[in-house]
């Protein structure tokens, strides 16, 4: 269409510029030197939306969309000069529509042949889209950036000739040192050296041989990266170092801050060192995300686990006896950090699905950064099998003293009642319940108290237990006899606990009371005996001195020649020598009959005398003695004995009978208690009561006069001998006048 | 059981001495067990020109005779000579020595033990025996039963001055004495004899260091042992 | 020290139950060298009391076992009620009974065996408890 009015031009076209006109994607008009539209082609038809022939009757004024540019532009170009050159700028135009929108213009003068511009050839780009495409370019962008500035990894890219292109803050931030260098067309290399003249290093070592060998490996490492390292940057920072090779040859770098998990495992591996060798099952566990970080060799063996499977664990995968729930809640303290130490029993599971019993001690370690909870497991398989084992053996053990024979209380030192078993309150008459809290000093009678409470107070730390015999009444007036164990239990030095067994000793004591009694006995059987040796001696001794005395006195007087003492002393000496005899005589028998063994039997009393009276029969003639007896006594003892005894009684009384009188023997007797009287009297001389006891010595005599007595002296004692080795008793009744009157006591049976 | 026992001066009454009687029994008793009638235990110290039998703590069964008129011996007697100038026992033949004693006393031969008491004070035992003269054996034997008995005669009758405080019984004497009570007086008031007071009082003397009566009662006022 | 000058002879006052024992001291006596000693015999300690009241005993030779007494503990005592301040000794077959220590305590100076009895050992005794009798006031050398 267009084509139609090529005439109209005042310079020579050819077809090409036409067609190029025609089919130009951008709008072009063509203005006059009189600010005239002259000409717009299709592009700019649909461009601005006229007809050609409304644009052709506007100016290019009107169509910009700003005065104040219109009006610049106007100015620059108008009037036309033959100076000037091509305007390019960017403006805004607005449509037929009223629509505005941004284009590039460039304008062309056209001149005539003479040189002298004629008219202006305008070209509009719209620049709609290019300019919205600019603007989503530059949005993306934006995003990356910020993207990058918001992870907390250090990310950096190199390119082909490994000149740092980007990096992020972080990553200046981890390399604080060498964040100087970090200037984008920088190399890798520099970057590293500085970092290394600088300290930002500091495994690369002090001299300058190891840094250079470091930075060697850095570099390699960097060219051709393989698995990620860890790098220490700061004195407590480590790094992870990730690197990858883009295909277009970029090198990619990323660093992750490790220093907390690198900490932690450093000091799991630390404390792994030490916990490896102990006993208990050790397991440090990562608070955060729960992970086992370590589990010591004992754990492991246990748990039949090795360190690398176990550490893709958590607590809660070894748990057998815990829910979830129960768990987490049990450890919650520890998590909120409320609690310190924790002790769980729990059980464990194995490998293998068997379990076992645990106590878990959880122990929080707040390290510098992320806590860590450190267990410690023991298994108490055997500590329950133990504990069940104790509680059996304290069971039995209450048992047994409950059924023990002895008192056993437990009380507070002022003998409050705490503990009393069965035995001793069924002994007060009283049950448990009704003893405990009662002080047991109230169960003493009242004379004793004061003693029983100073006998405690002795008890010191030192010497803590004593023991002591009480009499005690049981409930029904039954006395018995106590040992008592009191053994006070002290705490800091002060009396806190008494605890007391009493043991009954009723028989043993008695048994021991019948031993001191008989021990009393012998011991006065030995006083006697050896009275009896000292008598024995000394009248032994006598006549024989004599006799050797008087032959000496012979002896010196027939040396002499002196014969008138010589027949005394003869005499003297035969008299001692029968005296002598006589007395070895009565010792003999004595010590026959005194010791001899003695068989007991039931007898009638009258046949012991009528066999006794027999006996004397020669001297019952001689001295024309009567016999009455007048028992009915049934006696138990050795017949043989109370024979003898018998007949030395009747042998003294037919001895010492009164010069006119004819002796008369009179035996009754009695029982009464258990014990068997027989009464022995005559009407004789009687017997001094001042001698009553001295007259049953060995070889005592009451007369000197031997022509009166002819006895042996050892009659009565040999008596005393056989009544006491029946247990029994001969006395001289001291009351009787008429004579003398002998009482014997046996006792009757077995005593 | 008739002669005493061949030991009875070291058997149970050897032991049982308390007085110089007993102690008598003794020594009678060690002599006549190597056969000497007569035995004599005299003090030999000082320089006094004879010995005296009868003073201090002389013991001896001699009859008068035997002794000179003061009741001593001279010092030129060579069996109380011979321990001034030697420790050693030893005994003499009667046709070796000139002894007057031995002499007198009718004796085959002699022993004489020097004996001294821890405090220094010098004794002889002499036995006079009718026997031949002891050979060293014996005399060995004698020298030791001698020391043994001296010792315990020591111990009970002259270490008193080492004793310290007065026994119950002394105390009583003390307190009678005080009072002016003669040794007669006591003696009837706690029913000893005059001999046994005189001899309580002579062992107070000893034991307070002081020489008479008056001495005795001040002393025991002054320490409250009596008031 | 002065020799003995009593113008009568010592009296010695034998207790004892066994006459025999009288004629056997007085022989012994007989045998001690130097002045005559008296003896007196009773057979009991009723009779001795009553002897010893009448006053002129020296000493007291005391049987230890004088019927029906025990020992001398029971006898001697009553010597010393009887007002006798002389010595007493107690003569014996026996005297090893262990009460023998305690005879100062009954009022005994001495005790002796029967057998120990001889010439000398009256003469020892004469001396020791009847001469040379301590003075009041000069009892330093004495025991």
């Amino acid at each position: 269409m267009p084509l139609a009015h090529p005439a109209h031009l005042m310079f020579s076209s050819d077809s090409l510029l036409k067609a190029l006109y025609e089919s130009l994607p951008h709008a072009v008009l063509v203005v006059d030197a009189d600010r005239n539209i002259v000409a717009a082609n299709a592009a700019a038809q649909t461009l601005f939306g006229y007809a050609e022939r409304e644009l052709t009757a506007m100016r290019p004024g009107q169509l910009h969309a700003e005065e104040a540019e219109s009006r610049d532009i106007g100015e620059t170009l108008f009037p036309l000069g033959t100076d000037s050159g091509t305007l390019h700028r960017q403006v805004e135009f607005r449509c037929k529509d009223g629509s505005v929108f941004p284009a590039e213009l460039t304008v062309s003068h056209i001149h005539a042949e003479s040189g002298a511009p004629v008219g202006l050839v305008v070209m509009i780009r719209d620049l709609t889209e290019v300019l919205a495409a600019q603007a989503e370019q530059l949005g993306i962008e934006r995003i990356l950036k910020t993207a990058l500035e918001t992870i907390s990894e250090g990310f950096a890219v190199y390119d082909p000739d490994d000149r740092l292109v980007l990096c992020n803050n972080a990553y200046k931030e981890i390399y604080a040192i060498s964040a100087p260098a970090m200037q984008t067309g920088r190399t890798f290399e520099s970057i590293i050296r500085y970092g290394l003249e600088y300290g930002q290093y500091p495994e690369a070592g002090e001299t300058k041989e190891e840094r250079e060998q470091w930075l060697q490996m850095r570099l390699s490492n960097h060219t051709v990266p393989s698995t990620p390292m860890v790098q220490k940057v700061a004195a407590e920072r480590w790094v992870q170092v990730d690197e990858r090779v883009t295909e277009d040859n970029y090198r990619v770098g990323l660093r992750t801050d490790i220093s907390t998990l690198w900490r932690v495992k450093s000091e799991a591996e630390r404390l792994g060192t030490m916990l490896e060798g102990v006993a208990q099952e050790v397991y440090l566990v990562n608070l955060k995300d729960g992970r086992i970080l370590s589990a010591n060799r004992s754990a492991l063996e246990n748990l039949q686990y090795t360190l690398e499977e176990i550490r893709e664990l958590t607590p809660r995968d070894i748990n057998a006896d815990h829910s979830v729930f129960d768990l987490a809640e049990k450890i919650a303290p520890i998590i909120a950090g409320s609690a310190k130490v924790l002790t769980i029993d729990t059980e464990h599971m194995r490998k293998d699905g068997t379990t076992y019993a645990c106590r878990v001690r959880v122990e929080r370690l707040d390290t510098e950064s992320e806590p860590v909870v450190m267990a410690f497991a023991e298994d108490i398989t055997e500590r329950l099998a133990i504990e069940r084992s104790l509680e059996r053996k304290q069971h039995e053990f209450e048992t047994l003293v409950a059924n023990l024979p002895d008192f056993i209380t437990r009380s507070r030192p002022d003998t409050t009642l705490t503990y009393v078993n069965d035995h001793y309150a069924r002994f007060t008459g009283l049950n448990v319940d009704e003893m405990v809290g009662r002080r047991f000093i109230d169960f003493t009678p009242e004379p004793l108290r004061a003693g029983l409470m100073d006998h405690f107070a002795s008890l010191t730390l030192e010497a803590p237990i004593k023991t002591m015999e009480q009499e005690m009444v049981r409930f029904d007036g039954v006395r018995r006899w106590y040992l008592w164990s009191n053994l006070m239990v002290f705490d800091d030095g002060a009396p806190v606990e008494l605890v007391s067994v009493g043991r009954d000793i009723t028989e043993s004591r008695e048994a021991r009371e019948r031993i001191a009694a008989q021990s009393r006995e012998l011991s006065m059987r030995n006083d006697a005996l050896e009275q009896f040796g000292g008598v024995v001696s000394h009248d032994l001794k006598a006549p024989l001195r004599q006799i050797q005395l008087f032959a000496d006195m012979i002896a010196e007087d027939v040396a002499a020649g002196k014969t008138d003492d010589l027949e005394m002393y003869s005499t003297h000496v035969s008299e001692r020598a029968r005296l002598l005899q006589r007395m070895i005589t009565s010792l003999f028998e004595y010590s026959q009959l005194a010791y001899q063994a003695i068989t007991r039997k039931h007898f009638e009393v009258t046949s012991a005398i009528t066999a006794a009276w027999d006996n004397l029969s020669v001297n019952v003639v001689e001295s024309g003695g009567r016999l009455k007896d007048e028992t009915n006594a049934i006696a138990y003892a050795d017949f043989d004995l109370m024979t003898q005894l018998l007949q030395n009684l009747f042998a003294n009384s037919l001895k010492y009978r009164q010069d006119a009188r004819a002796p008369e023997i009179r035996v009754t007797s009695q029982y009464a208690d258990g014990i068997v009287s027989i009464i022995i009297e005559d009407n004789g001389i009687g017997i001094d009561p001042v001698y009553a006891e001295s007259i049953f010595g060995v070889f005592q005599r009451l007369h000197r006069d031997e022509r009166t007595y002819a006895g042996s002296g050892i009659g009565l004692s040999l008596c005393r001998r056989i009544a006491e080795s029946h247990g029994g008793s001969i006395v001289l009744d001291r009351e009787f006048r008429d004579g003398a009157r002998f009482v014997v006591q046996l006792p009757f049976g077995r005593a | 059981m008739l002669e005493p026992d061949a030991a009875f001066h070291l058997g149970p009454e050897f032991d049982n001495a308390l007085n110089r009687m007993d102690f008598f029994r003794l020594f009678k008793a060690l002599a006549s067990n190597f056969d000497a009638r007569y035995f004599a235990l005299i003090e030999v110290g000082g320089d006094e020109t004879r010995f005296d039998a009868h003073g201090g703590h002389s013991l001896h069964n001699l009859p008068d005779a035997l002794l000179d008129a003061k009741g001593g011996f001279s010092r030129d007697e060579p069996l109380l000579a011979h321990v001034l100038v030697s420790s050693a026992a030893r005994s003499f033949d009667a046709t070796d020595v000139k002894s007057p004693l031995l002499e007198q006393g009718g004796a085959q031969s002699a022993v004489s033990v020097p004996l001294h008491t821890v405090t220094a004070k010098r004794f002889a035992l002499i036995l006079l025996c009718n026997r031949e003269r002891p050979d060293h054996k014996e005399l060995a034997l004698i020298s030791h039963e001698a020391a043994l008995v001296f010792q315990r005669y020591f111990d009970v009758i002259l270490s008193l001055d080492s004793i310290t405080g007065l026994s119950d019984r002394e105390i009583q004497i003390v307190r009678w004495t005080s009072e002016g009570k003669t040794s007669a007086e006591i003696a009837i008031i706690l029913g000893l004899s005059e001999h046994t007071v005189n001899s309580y009082i002579a062992a107070i003397l000893r034991k307070l260091q002081v020489v008479n009566r008056a001495q005795m009662v001040a002393s025991a006022l002054r320490s409250g042992m009596i008031n | 020290m002065t020799g003995q000058s009593a113008p009568t002879p010592p009296l010695i006052l034998l207790v004892d139950d066994d006459p025999t024992e009288q004629l056997i001291l007085k022989r012994k006596l007989q045998s001690v060298d130097g002045p005559k000693i008296d003896l007196e015999y009773v057979p009991d300690i009723g009779q001795a009391v009553e002897r010893v009241s009448a006053g002129g005993i020296d000493l007291i030779f005391l049987d230890n076992r004088l019927i029906p007494n025990n020992d001398f503990r029971e006898t001697a005592p009553l010597l010393r009620q009887a007002g006798f301040v002389g010595p007493i000794g107690i003569i014996s077959s026996d005297i090893s009974g262990a009460y023998f220590r305690e005879f100062r305590e009954f009022g005994v100076d001495f005790r002796m065996g029967k057998d120990e009895i001889d010439g000398n050992a009256i003469s020892f005794i004469i001396s020791e408890y009847t001469r040379d009798q301590l003075s009041e006031t000069c009892a330093e050398d004495f025991l």
